[in-house]
């Protein structure tokens, strides 16, 4: 075979296996935190675009208000009912492609004699606006033109003299509802049109059952209102613009989400990525490089007899100085590899038993719903993210050539003859 | 040939400086067999480490001619130029050996080559060759510390032979050998040097310095005497 300076670094690698380990092993945790802090909060930034992309919507706005006296029928959570004919001007508005708005409510169970039966649960019921589904809590397939979270049935009727509803799977599976059964909500019987993957819908004013938002607003009985507007905006527009116009019309106490807020709200993890994650970096980085250096130097330091004898034979100053940084790149290299499948590994572990809830503003499940887990929950998925891998590459190659750098430049200006007096 | 003119060297040791070489004149013609002889001490080494490039004067010249070019002061020469020096005109050989320890001995006589990858062919060849004439063709895959002193020492010598050079310098090259074995580097010396190469060796053992066709005895880093040996015997 062939001896290069690639096989030469090899050979001098495996023979100090121990300080090599421990430089990899330094580098490459280094290279692990990284790849895992950068995979996990872009894993959770996504988790947490879900429920926004899913809806469709850029802005998702919501009037606080106090929780209301308790109803057979009331508002989830504790928000002010906003009047719909707020959407038909924000239709109107040159800057939105879309405007929707839905109605979250809790539906308590009555007993045959028409009083409140406390020993069954409220179900959660959204009315979602047919009006416009491209926005929403429930939103009809792209290609299909049909919606696509309804597996089983039709989507609701625009008929306002049908009651219909669409029910989630895990509900349907409870109640032992199928399509064309009747599910019961305060005094009024809705047939079941259709049955829905709750893993496909938005997050946000997730429910059991979805009505029309006539028929929601016919439940609560406080006329044309909703709990939650969604809008989709242009490319172009000024959202700045739009929420002073929102606070104009229905009061400065707003609350207006976007994907990055809600990240914010619900976990904080923007702040964790941006400062936490970079001066934690920074500082494992600086230790890491110390660690390397100091490791490099000794390293170099040990084998001044074997760089004088490779000077001795007449390889150039440039030439030992090649081969010392080719050891340190190939040690960078194994680092980077190690610490890419190590920090994927840690992420998927963790992507595996995260727990990431919506902001209780907007997915208002009572704690006693059947089915609360599913809604409120953001799924973290990973992804294969290339620019990581490349980066860890990066990182681990830089800090061990950047270490190597002055040991092999030191170390390749002594002189043969003072090498060869070594040991 | 080689001139060595008014050479000097002086080395700092704490505040105090050593001279190890005091305006030593020489001239080792080509093809020839010098023996430089002396106590420790007495600046040996040092002379065959300036003669050899591997380290330059505090004072004088080292002249060396070498084919197709001109005579040239290695004193004035570049850190790459002497490099070059040493990994085309000059092979080493040394008291401990010195060879890479993570490298089979095939690999440790092909290490001058690396830098040279045009040559890897042809060099790979010789190597093979060279270690089928010191009889260590069998244990080419070996490393180093799997052989005695003796086969080590035939290896360095193989690895200083690599490029074909017109110089060997060995310094104590039997230092760390039985007489028996040393008795077969010394024999090695003698046949490469009746093949036309320029051997200058560095001992204090006056009985090993006789092989030399000329002594040069140095003492406190002076040249105190020059000898001419008679023709050797084999």
């Amino acid at each position: 075979m062939e001896i290069n300076w690639i096989n030469l670094a090899w050979r001098e690698l495996s023979r100090r296996k121990t300080r090599a380990l421990l430089s990899i092993l330094g580098m490459g945790l280094c290279v692990t935190l990284l790849v895992s802090i950068l995979t996990i909060s872009r894993a959770v930034e996504r988790a947490f675009q879900g429920p926004m992309s899913q809806a469709g919507a850029d802005l998702v706005v919501q009037k606080p208000g106090l929780p209301c006296a308790w109803q057979q029928v009331k508002l989830a959570g504790s928000l002010s009912p906003v009047e719909t004919r707020v959407l038909a001007g924000l239709r109107q508005d040159r800057e939105v492609i879309a405007a929707s708005g839905s109605l979250q409510l809790w539906a308590f169970p009555m007993d045959e004699n028409g009083r409140p039966d406390q020993s069954r649960k409220p179900v959660v019921v959204t009315g979602i606006d047919l009006d416009d589904l491209r926005i929403g809590p429930v939103k009809p397939n792209k290609d299909k033109g049909a919606c696509c979270e309804v597996f089983e049935g039709d989507l609701l009727s625009r008929d306002a003299s049908k009651r219909e509803a669409l029910v989630t799977r895990e509900f349907a599976r409870i109640h032992r509802l199928k399509v064309g059964d009747a599910v019961r909500l305060w005094k009024h019987d809705f047939t079941v049109a259709g049955l829905i993957d709750p893993g496909k819908l938005a997050r946000i004013a997730g429910a059991e059952v979805y009505v029309s938002l006539p028929q929601a607003q016919e439940l609560y009985g406080h006329g044309l209102v909703m709990d939650t507007l969604y809008l989709k905006l242009r490319p172009e527009a000024d959202p700045r613009r739009i929420e002073s116009l929102l606070k104009k019309k229905l009061g400065a106490d707003l609350a207006i989400t976007t994907s990055s807020q809600l990240l914010t709200q619900a976990a904080g993890f923007e702040v964790l990525q941006k400062s936490v994650t970079q001066a934690f970096g920074l500082i494992v980085l600086a230790m890491v490089l110390l660690l390397v250096a100091k490791s490099s130097a000794a390293a170099v330091h040990e084998r001044t007899r074997e760089i004088g004898i490779l000077k001795t034979v007449g390889w150039k100053d440039g030439e030992v100085r090649r081969l010392l940084l080719t050891e340190h790149f190939l040690q960078g290299l194994i680092a980077g590899i190690g610490g890419f499948l190590l920090g994927t590994a840690v992420s998927w572990v963790y992507a595996q038993t995260a727990v990431l809830k919506l902001p209780e503003t907007l997915n208002k499940y009572p704690i006693c719903a059947d089915t609360i887990a599913p809604l409120a929950i953001a799924k973290v998925k990973l992804a294969f993210e290339p620019d990581l891998l490349l980066l860890g590459f990066a990182l681990s190659v830089v800090i061990s050539l950047a270490a190597a750098a002055v040991a092999a430049k030191k170390s390749s200006h002594l002189s043969p003859s003072e090498a060869l007096r070594q040991l | 040939m080689i001139r060595v003119e008014n050479l000097s060297k002086t080395y700092r040791k704490g505040t105090q400086a050593v001279s190890a070489l005091r305006e030593v004149s020489l001239d080792i013609p080509a093809g020839s067999f010098l023996a430089l002889v002396g106590r420790s001490g007495s600046g040996k080494s040092t002379l065959l480490q300036m003669i050899g490039g591997l380290d330059r004067p505090t004072g004088g010249h080292v002249w060396v001619e070498l084919p197709e070019e001109e005579e040239k002061d290695l004193a004035a020469l570049s850190r790459d130029d002497l490099a070059l020096y040493r990994r085309r005109h000059v092979g080493f050989i040394f008291q401990a050996f010195n060879l890479l320890p993570t490298l089979t001995l095939l690999e440790n006589i092909l290490v001058p080559v690396v830098p040279e990858k045009n040559l890897w062919q042809e060099k790979h060849a010789f190597a093979l060759e060279l270690l089928k004439q010191l009889e260590l063709k069998e244990r080419a895959e070996h490393l180093p510390a799997e052989l005695s002193g003796g086969e080590q020492q035939r290896v360095a010598i193989a690895r200083a032979l690599i490029l074909d050079p017109a110089l060997l310098l060995a310094d104590e090259p039997t230092g760390e050998l039985d007489a028996q074995t040393a008795a077969v580097i010394v024999g090695l010396l003698r046949k490469l040097n009746s093949e036309g190469k320029t051997i200058v060796l560095a001992t204090h053992d006056l009985g090993l310095a006789r092989h030399g066709a000329t002594l040069a005895h140095l003492e406190d880093g002076k040249i105190v005497r020059m000898e001419k040996n008679p023709p050797a015997t084999t």
